[in-house]
């Protein structure tokens, strides 16, 4: 009887580990492929992967976002002078359907630009921006396109969405806290021709920009 | 050569630190070389941390002022541990085995065993390479530890940008002993290498599963060690987590070191006032690690004034209270700096005591929270706990448990977390089942070691159905 409990305790000891690795295994295609190829396909699809066992595979494959981030970003940093507070743009996606582009953006540039504080007010005189090209850039700062930040005062939901056909440029990136999805997705943003000259370029669409309307 | 050397000196400095904080216990308190080197270790981490934050408000932290800080440091805590070490001599000191067991009986522990080394290399493998891919690690490491790092290390005249960043996006208000770590070791580099935040995770990750093996070995034998190490290292969220290079697994080591502490301080006659003080003092460096470390310290607390179902009003438990009040309130110090001078308020004062009555008196919020949260506790896919209520049918519960009070004390602080948590969420300003799904799980993550500790500690062993394990000097 011991030996029997002994021989049970172990095994689920065992397989808990294993089972894991094996739901980890099941998200890899590379893994996948090769199980197809030798005929074990069917064997290997035995039960369902959960998020958090995806997750450990993905983390594996996925190259680092935050890479890009600091080369793009390297440049500027001489540039800038860590007691300022200065804006941010951005072109990344529209946060619709719970897309975090251009949150994403604004963190890693955070990261990136370390000490200098950016903000997510739309007063700053100077402003980092970080298109996806030297072409949008170079609209921005012909006026052709928009720039949307979190509104102050009510305004028409309408108004927003009427404008999507224009080069969209979030500015701030970031209106509500991280940890609140909902409110973001509800989040109405207020938009206006965008009035900025560009102060420096670093190529592949970063720049320092600066806010023409503040001035006047 | 002068980065080569200026780490080798960074890393001694933990060890030699480490070494005389914990030297005026390790004298009376004879455990194995290994056990006492992952808490000399982890002493000396919180000592470098801290005197790196100091050093940043005081004179900047530079390479050469740092180092002269930290071997003035280790001066003054060697002249404190000789004064010590003189009263001592005068008194008896404890005797005890000083070895692990070097042997696993019964097949089970030597499997177990076998297959944890094996989850281990599989693990170290996968660490390689997601640091390799992913240096800077998940999201969150980057906007809150990695990012504190670089602001503490790139501009000694602005550090203090760090605390008025976006407090809803960045979390400022966050305690800086990674964020200290990381920064200390670029500076003895002289540069920001890549390769540091992913070395201090996996440093965390070791010394948690050493701590998790050698305790359990010394107190329990090698196969529980064993078994909770395959458990352990098996965790889908624990391997996450760890990849992330988030602070779960790092505070994970520290309240886990809390309860081994009490433990081994039981297990050899240490007198209530010092273990309940070493408790302490690691539970105020969880504090330093992480926000949740809060709440740990109250939870540990509670647990030292009801202590193992004895009445409160006994001298004993005032030794307890006395002797953890002190110990924590000592490791305490720099959080209590740091969040009176420093750091902005959390997010979480969002809305005012209004908002949080509203909460509370909002009926179904509380089946709603209780509800996600066992949802969470039973999954299988990602912690091991049903696993364990299995293990603990089969094995049956352990009656003369050599820690027994330290146990009772690591349960009781573990249910009081829970209430703690549940609390929390009850008056989150956030969406409860948003919340929840995004947090509770990496909240288990820094139950895990400890619970796995209490588990093993407690449920019998295969070895133990038919006989003991053999100890060998």
């Amino acid at each position: 009887m011991n030996r029997l409990r002994a021989i049970l305790f172990t095994l689920i000891v065992l397989l808990f580990p294993a089972a894991q690795f094996f739901g980890w295994a099941q998200s890899s295609s590379a893994i996948r492929a090769f199980v197809g190829n030798v005929g074990l396909e069917r064997a290997f699809s035995i039960g369902t992967t959960t998020t958090d066992q995806q997750d450990v595979v993905t983390r594996l494959r996925q190259d680092d976002p935050g890479e890009s981030f600091e080369s793009r970003f390297a440049p500027l940093r001489p540039f800038l002078r860590p007691d300022q507070h200065i804006g941010f743009v951005t072109d990344r996606a529209w946060p619709a359907g719970g897309s975090r582009g251009p949150e994403r953006a604004f963190l890693f540039a955070q990261y990136a630009l370390a000490p200098l504080v950016l903000t997510d007010s739309d007063t700053s005189k100077y402003v980092v921006a970080s298109f996806s090209s030297e072409s949008v850039l170079d609209m921005m700062a012909e006026g052709k396109g928009t720039v949307c930040s979190k509104r102050q005062v009510p305004v028409d939901s309408n108004e927003t969405s009427d404008r999507l056909d224009e080069p969209l440029l979030i500015q701030p990136v970031i209106a509500a806290p991280r940890l609140r999805p909902l409110d973001y997705l509800r989040q109405i943003y207020r938009c206006d021709k965008s009035t900025f000259r560009i102060v420096r370029r670093f190529g592949d669409g970063v720049a320092i920009l600066e806010s023409v309307s503040l001035g006047q | 050569m002068a980065a080569t050397l200026s780490i080798v000196f960074a890393f001694a400095v933990i060890a030699v630190g480490g070494r005389l904080v914990y030297q005026p216990m390790l004298s009376r308190f004879p455990i194995p070389r290994t056990l006492a080197s992952v808490l000399v270790a982890l002493a000396g981490l919180y000592l470098v941390s801290v005197l790196y934050f100091f050093s940043l408000g005081s004179f900047g932290a530079s390479r050469f002022g740092l180092a002269a800080a930290e071997v003035l440091a280790i001066a003054l805590i060697l002249v404190g541990v000789i004064g010590l070490r003189n009263r001592q001599s005068r008194s008896s000191s404890a005797v005890a085995d000083n070895f692990l067991p070097t042997t696993v009986s019964g097949w089970p522990g030597r499997v177990a065993l076998l297959f944890a080394g094996g989850l281990i290399c599989a693990y170290t493998a996968g660490f390689v390479i997601r640091s390799v891919k992913a240096p800077h690690g998940y999201i969150d490491a980057v906007i809150t530890w990695n990012r504190g790092a670089r602001f503490l290390f790139r501009d000694k005249e602005h550090w203090l940008n760090n605390f008025e960043v976006l407090v809803g996006q960045f979390q400022p208000d966050y305690p800086l002993f990674l964020q200290s770590t990381i920064a200390r070791l670029w500076t003895y580099l002289g540069s920001e290498s890549q390769a540091v935040p992913p070395l201090v995770a996996y440093g965390f990750v070791a010394l948690s599963a050493a701590l998790l093996y050698t305790s359990l070995a010394h107190l329990r034998g090698r196969a529980a060690a064993a078994f909770a190490l395959c458990l352990l290292v098996g965790s889908t969220i624990f391997v996450k987590s760890s990849f992330d290079q988030v602070a779960d697994v790092p505070i994970a080591t520290f309240i886990l070191a809390s309860i081994v502490v009490l433990s081994l301080g039981e297990r050899h006659g240490l007198n209530t006032l010092s273990r309940w003080a070493l408790a302490g003092a690691f539970a105020g460096a969880a504090a330093w690690m992480k926000n949740e470390g809060g709440l740990f310290v109250m939870a540990l607390g509670a647990a030292a004034v009801l202590g193992a179902g004895r009445p409160w009003f006994r001298q004993e438990t005032l030794r307890r209270v006395l002797g953890y009040g002190l110990g924590a309130v000592i490791t305490l110090i720099p959080v209590l700096v740091l969040k009176l001078w420093y750091a902005p308020p959390s997010y979480l004062a969002d809305g005012g005591l209004d908002a949080v009555i509203v909460r509370l008196t909002d009926g179904s919020r509380y089946l709603e929270v209780l509800g996600l949260m066992v949802a969470h506790v039973v999954r299988l896919d990602t912690l091991p706990i049903p696993v364990l209520a299995l293990l603990a049918l089969l094995g049956g519960f352990e009656r003369a448990i050599a820690h027994r009070e330290a146990v009772m004390a690591g349960v009781m602080t573990v249910a009081f977390l829970m209430i703690g948590y549940y609390l929390f969420y009850m008056v989150t300003p956030f969406t409860v089942a948003w919340h929840v799904d995004t947090s509770f799980t990496r909240l288990l993550t820094q139950l895990l070691p400890v619970g796995l500790f209490l588990f093993f500690s407690s449920v019998r062993v295969p070895h133990t159905f038919a006989g003991g394990e053999r100890k060998t000097a």
